[in-house]
């Protein structure tokens, strides 16, 4: 059976960290991922109509988180099963938990040393808020320590690649 | 463009024409009803008229007389004939009419503005003609006042239809002339001018970026042949010094055979490694006359990486590459592209021995991994790195950035390495820091099974 896994992101490619140090550590055999932003539609109608979630995500996600993406798909082949983006469009708590309820996730990954660095219109840090609602939202909470990238990254990917707990050849 | 002028001006032909033909039945209808209709109200009125002067329904033609509305400047005529058919009376009677009236039944007719209902009746033996007219007030001002406003929508619409299509047809025009505009900039000198996609959209971005791939491939050809006589010395260069070194020291006392022999093998293989880069270098230069002379075959770029760490510690032996192999992919496949062995080889080479090169560690870092359809190779430093403003200089050739004095080189390595990967439909990017090191990312379309 297929687990849902969702992972709050902030769409830099550094975010992609907490997804890879899960997929090393799990023992989960066939997983989906979905990785969450918050976007906070507020009560306007106006906002409400205009909003397009699919132009949104297109809209901020960047080249290199996509191909971040692609890698590690290709890098999991087998134990990824979809890994895909989504928005969680209220900060309201019974919102969340009915998401995380309909979407049948059965576990919510954070990090420990998460960076919010997202500064979109409306966007709103989710995994600040999944920290405050842990207890009410029904899901498996899994922290994970995750060391973030330091950042004078030149190239975006390197974010991925050379992490520091990652042994290179010739040490 | 007269293709356009003559497509454009036959759609505003064809929408005028519509535009007419649409006015001119709305106005033909219209008055067409205020005649038929008009006709009937005095006919009826006619008829009121006989009856009463032929006093044939007394009560009926009072009550019809009150109520029915008089019509605009109405006016009632009664001819009598005597039994010889001479008239005998004809009372309010214009005989400028005489002509156009049927004397056996009934005609309408129109005069100028006044329309006519006549027609023939017999009473006590008598005959009579008897007939209305009025002016039709509903043609006369109303029908005018459509008709005007008709020509007046016309004229506008004309109007609006020919301003809206020269607007449209400017819009669809401006972005081609801009791209020509943009294309007559280019000439060999500034062969690295590249035309705006983001700026066009739908076919003319498929234009551009068409375009843009077009001079890619020329640009590499042009500087692949202009620059082939310097690639061939900086490359042939290093296995030379090393045989020559080798040879040297060999040279330099009385040795024994085994020292002989192990000098001899050394320079074997730097000849090999010589005949390897001008294999390539001919290979690189053939590119320039033909493309298609050159085969490309699938390649593994992990090999490719793991050669290349090879050639570069044979350049120097302080030289190291620190590989990340942690994101590899589980399928293999996805890690072959289509190229030469040689020629990527030798782009990867100089794109470490580079960072080697230039940092106090002497240490490259490599990693490598694959998305949906490219194989991405991040070669970084800690090196001196380049200052911004140069940034954008760094692909031309003998181009040297300000601070790399008191390093040994010749400003052809990146050029050449650019030139391979553009070859093999690849992307090279290069980020900088100034004093913390650059990062080069490669992307090479992977082969697709």
């Amino acid at each position: 059976m297929v687990s849902r896994i969702l992972i709050p992101t902030d769409f830099s490619t550094a975010s992609l960290q907490v997804v890879l140090a899960y997929l090393e550590q799990t023992e989960k055999k066939e997983i989906e991922i979905i990785l969450a932003c918050g976007v906070d539609l507020g009560s306007s109608i106006t906002t409400f109509y205009s909003f397009d979630k699919e132009f949104y995500l297109e809209d901020i996600q960047g080249d290199d988180f996509i191909k971040g993406c692609q890698v590690i798909r290709a890098k999991y082949k087998n134990k990824l099963k979809e890994i895909y983006a989504d928005l969680v469009i209220s900060k309201n708590s019974r919102y969340i938990a009915n998401y995380l309820k309909g979407n049948q996730i059965i576990e919510l990954v954070l990090s420990e040393r998460y960076k919010y660095s997202q500064n979109k219109r409306l966007a709103f840090d989710l995994h600040g808020r999944l920290c405050e609602l842990q207890m009410k939202v029904g899901s498996v909470v899994n922290k994970l320590a995750v060391p973030q990238s330091e950042n004078d990254k030149r190239d975006e990917l390197e974010a991925l690649f050379f992490r520091k707990n990652i042994k290179l050849s010739y040490e | 463009m007269r293709t356009y002028n003559k497509l454009l001006y036959a759609l505003i032909g064809i929408l005028v024409i519509y535009t007419i033909t649409f006015v001119a039945f709305i106005f033909y209808s219209v008055t067409n009803f205020a005649f038929s209709d008009f006709y009937k109200r005095l006919d009826l009125r006619r008829e009121i008229t006989a009856n009463h002067v032929l006093d044939t329904k007394r009560e009926g033609v009072a009550w019809s007389k009150n109520y029915i509305e008089e019509l605009f400047n109405q006016t009632e005529f009664v001819l009598e004939f005597d039994e010889k058919n001479r008239i005998k009376s004809d009372a309010y009677f214009d005989p400028s009419i005489w002509k156009m009236i049927n004397k056996k039944g009934p005609t309408n007719f129109k005069v100028g503005n006044k329309f006519y209902s006549t027609s023939v009746y017999h009473h006590q033996n008598k005959q009579y003609v008897i007939g209305i007219s009025a002016e039709n007030y509903f043609y006369s001002h109303h029908l005018a006042y459509l008709r005007n406003l008709l020509i007046i929508s016309l004229i506008l619409g004309i109007l609006f239809v020919t301003v809206v299509s020269l607007l449209v047809k400017r819009s669809f025009i401006k972005p081609v002339h801009r791209l020509i505009g943009e294309v007559e900039k280019f000439s060999t000198e500034n062969l690295f001018l590249r035309l705006n996609e983001d700026r066009e959209k739908g076919v003319l971005q498929k234009l551009a970026r068409t375009f843009n791939r077009m001079l890619n491939r020329i640009e590499t050809s042009f500087e692949t042949q202009k620059n082939f006589i310097s690639n061939a010395s900086h490359e042939l260069n290093t296995p030379l010094t090393t045989i020559i070194g080798i040879a040297d020291l060999a040279l330099s006392k009385d040795r024994t055979i085994k020292q002989y022999q192990q000098a001899l093998e050394k320079i074997m293989v730097s000849s090999e490694n010589l005949e390897k880069k001008t294999r390539a270098l001919l290979m690189l230069a053939q590119t320039g006359y033909q493309n298609n002379t050159l085969k490309f075959t699938p390649v593994r770029i992990d090999q490719i990486i793991m050669d290349a760490e090879i050639a570069v510690k044979d350049i120097n032996s302080k030289f190291h590459i620190k590989t990340d192999f942690s994101l590899l992919p589980e399928d293999s496949m996805k890690l072959k592209v289509n190229g030469s062995v040689a020629l990527l080889q030798l782009a990867i080479s100089n794109l470490v021995s580079n960072a080697c090169k230039y940092s106090e560690n002497h240490t490259a870092y490599v990693a490598l991994g694959a998305g949906e359809k490219s194989v991405i190779i991040l070669i970084r430093d800690k090196g001196i790195g380049i200052p911004q403003q140069e940034l954008k200089f760094v692909y031309d050739p003998y181009f040297r950035a300000s601070n790399v004095s008191s390093y040994s080189g010749y400003g052809i390595g990146l050029p050449l390495a650019r030139n391979i990967i553009q070859m093999h439909e690849g992307k090279l990017t290069i980020n900088s820091e100034l004093a913390k090191g650059t990062t080069v990312r490669i992307e090479l379309p992977s082969c697709q099974f």
